[in-house]
């Protein structure tokens, strides 16, 4: 997959876990655990806009482009 | 969504009275091979006399196929219409069963029109192509179009399942 999610990364940076962030962005754990592992498909801006305000950070911080060539 | 059931009790009647009326078919048709008596009943009221038995077999075999094809349709389009009262749309099973009976719909009214072919040229000894637009609903386009129909549904069915996954995965 050519898009990274690097929210794991920036959990750890903030010493959040995954539960209490899925909680205060109003989305289930299971939906967050999807996103995580690069299982979805997209990503409402207002999600992101949520993660990015709570997480502190850039969209770019979370998603990172790999080319796979 | 409420559920199809005046669309289930149809297909249900449909389907027992189809079905039926193969094994009653399939029952006559093994009683005359063990008897070896006339073929009178696949509505041949006078058989020619140098008529190729190997042929008739044939015009038989081709009629069972067209019924089993139709019945076994029919009961895919049961499964199909019971699978909505789960209120789940747009699964696998759904998508194949769509495919399924438009595919066995479509082979039974061709199979129909090659038996009607093979019958005039085998026990009248003429060859008569009659693919004519009738006002009815047993018409061979309609029932054509109405399989190819369900094969086009289920190509729908498989793109709004996609949409549906990706929408269910878009966080």
């Amino acid at each position: 997959m050519g898009i990274i999610i690097n929210l794991d990364k920036i959990l750890e940076r903030e010493g959040m876990k995954s539960n209490e962030l899925a909680e205060k962005i109003g989305i289930t754990t299971a939906n967050l655990s999807i996103l995580k592992t690069g299982k979805a498909k997209a990503i409402r801006f207002s999600t992101l806009e949520a993660i990015c305000e709570i997480l502190n950070c850039q969209p770019g911080d979370i998603l990172e482009y790999l080319d796979e060539k | 969504m409420r559920p199809p059931i005046l669309l289930k009790t149809i297909l249900d009647i449909c389907f027992i009275f189809s079905a039926f009326s193969l094994v009653v078919f399939l029952i006559s048709l093994i009683i005359t091979f063990s008897t070896e008596t006339d073929l009178s009943f696949v509505s041949i009221e006078k058989p020619p006399e140098d008529l190729n038995n190997f042929a008739l077999w044939g015009l038989i075999l081709i009629e069972v196929i067209k019924t089993c094809a139709f019945v076994y349709g029919l009961y895919v389009l049961r499964k199909l219409i019971r699978s909505f009262f789960g209120n789940k749309l747009y699964t696998k099973l759904q998508i194949t069963a769509l495919n399924l009976s438009g595919r066995l719909i479509c082979l039974s009214v061709i199979l129909g029109a090659v038996s009607e072919f093979l019958k005039k040229m085998i026990v009248d000894s003429r060859i008569e192509l009659n693919f004519g637009f009738e006002f009815s609903f047993s018409s061979f386009w309609i029932i054509l179009a109405f399989g190819i129909f369900l094969i086009f549904l289920s190509k729908v069915f498989a793109n709004a399942r996609q949409l549906k996954q990706e929408n269910e995965l878009t966080i």
